[in-house]
């Protein structure tokens, strides 16, 4: 990988209440690959505070939380602003292996899609490592996708995302909260871009599981995404 | 004049005069809520002509003809309120967007 491509892109990490020290490795991690790493904390108590002195680094702070899908929203403006030609949506809590992101990017690089999804089920080993009760929640709102966009993906709501510039221009994430992964599809579909999913592998620990979605936050997901449809129309 | 009767005219007295004020400037909603306080005035004062309207149009009781338009008027009020809290949230993001995105400036308003 040139180090031309890999600086002409950056990881958003979208925060809310993530333990220091788990946000401090997350970011070491990609800091230690070279990466340029946008921290979006989206209004966290008390303010995301991080120990490295590296202008690879920056950490910009919504002053009221607003949601992953805002957060992400805001990463993406901030790419466009900043003229990065792609970014990776990267989560806080440790999920995330650095080392898949050259992958993730590769079809980007390649023209091959706009848009690339990180999969859970492509490879039986990745899928194994999923407990069972989150795979029957991720295997519902495959479904639930699917019927809402038309759009049948192996994964749902896998927060680890590449995009290439043009995506990055189309997207105009209105759904704050989790219902954005359900949007962002309606936009993709709207907007003809490409996409393809890539297998990566997901280390869950108790931490990630407590901080994960739960089944409530999954209904509560779906009427978002139904009252999006209703009043807004998608 | 019952005491109830009263006490509901009371009512619809307070909520016209204070709808009249919250829309002085949209006369549409005022000529809307206006409308709406004459007829709910007249139901209390004649009952009677709930149940005439109610057996006009198939219900036997005016009492449940009310029920059913209070039921619709909860919903689409509520669908309103539902509309207008999504663009203030929109426009609320909007702002904490651009806020997030300045640049950081020091003490005496200087971008760093």
């Amino acid at each position: 990988m040139s180090t031309n491509k890999l600086t002409s892109g950056i990881i958003i990490v979208p925060v809310y209440n993530e333990d220091p020290l788990v946000l401090q490795r997350t970011v070491g991690g990609l800091l230690g690959k070279s990466y340029s790493v946008l921290v979006v904390d989206d209004g966290s108590t008390p303010p995301v505070q991080l120990n490295f002195k590296t202008e690879r680094l920056k950490v910009i702070r919504h002053c009221l939380n607003l949601g992953q899908g805002a957060a992400l929203q805001t990463g993406i403006t901030y790419a466009l602003l900043h003229q990065k030609s792609w970014c990776v949506s990267f989560d806080a809590d440790g999920q995330h292996s650095p080392t898949e992101i050259p992958s993730l990017l590769q079809p980007i690089w390649d023209g091959d899609a706009n848009i690339t999804f990180g999969s859970r089920f492509v490879r039986p080993a990745d899928r194994k490592a999923i407990p069972v009760s989150r795979r029957m929640i991720l295997l519902l709102g495959r479904i639930f996708n699917g019927l809402m966009t038309g759009i049948w993906m192996t994964d749902a709501h896998n927060g680890f995302r590449a995009f290439d510039q043009q995506a990055m221009h189309y997207l105009q994430l209105k759904e704050n909260r989790m219902a954005y992964a359900t949007e962002l599809l309606w936009q993709l579909r709207k907007a003809k871009l490409n996409w393809k999913e890539v297998p990566v592998h997901i280390t869950y620990s108790p931490y990630s599981l407590k901080k994960g979605q739960s089944s409530w936050q999954a209904v509560r997901i779906a009427s978002d995404v139904v009252l999006r449809l209703i009043f807004r129309g998608s | 004049m019952t005491l109830i009767q009263i006490l509901l005219l009371l009512l619809i007295l307070g909520l016209a005069l204070m709808y009249s004020r919250l829309f002085r400037n949209k006369h549409a909603f005022r000529a809307l809520f206006g409308l709406v306080f004459i007829i709910g005035a007249l139901a209390v004062i004649f009952p009677d002509l709930t149940t005439m309207l109610a057996n006009f149009m198939g219900v036997s009781r005016g009492a449940d003809l009310l029920f059913y338009l209070f039921i619709i008027s909860v919903v689409f009020f509520g669908a309103l309120l539902y509309q207008k809290i999504c663009d203030l949230e929109e426009q609320q993001t909007i702002i904490i967007r651009q806020m997030a995105l300045l640049p950081p400036t020091d003490a005496e308003g200087k971008q760093d």
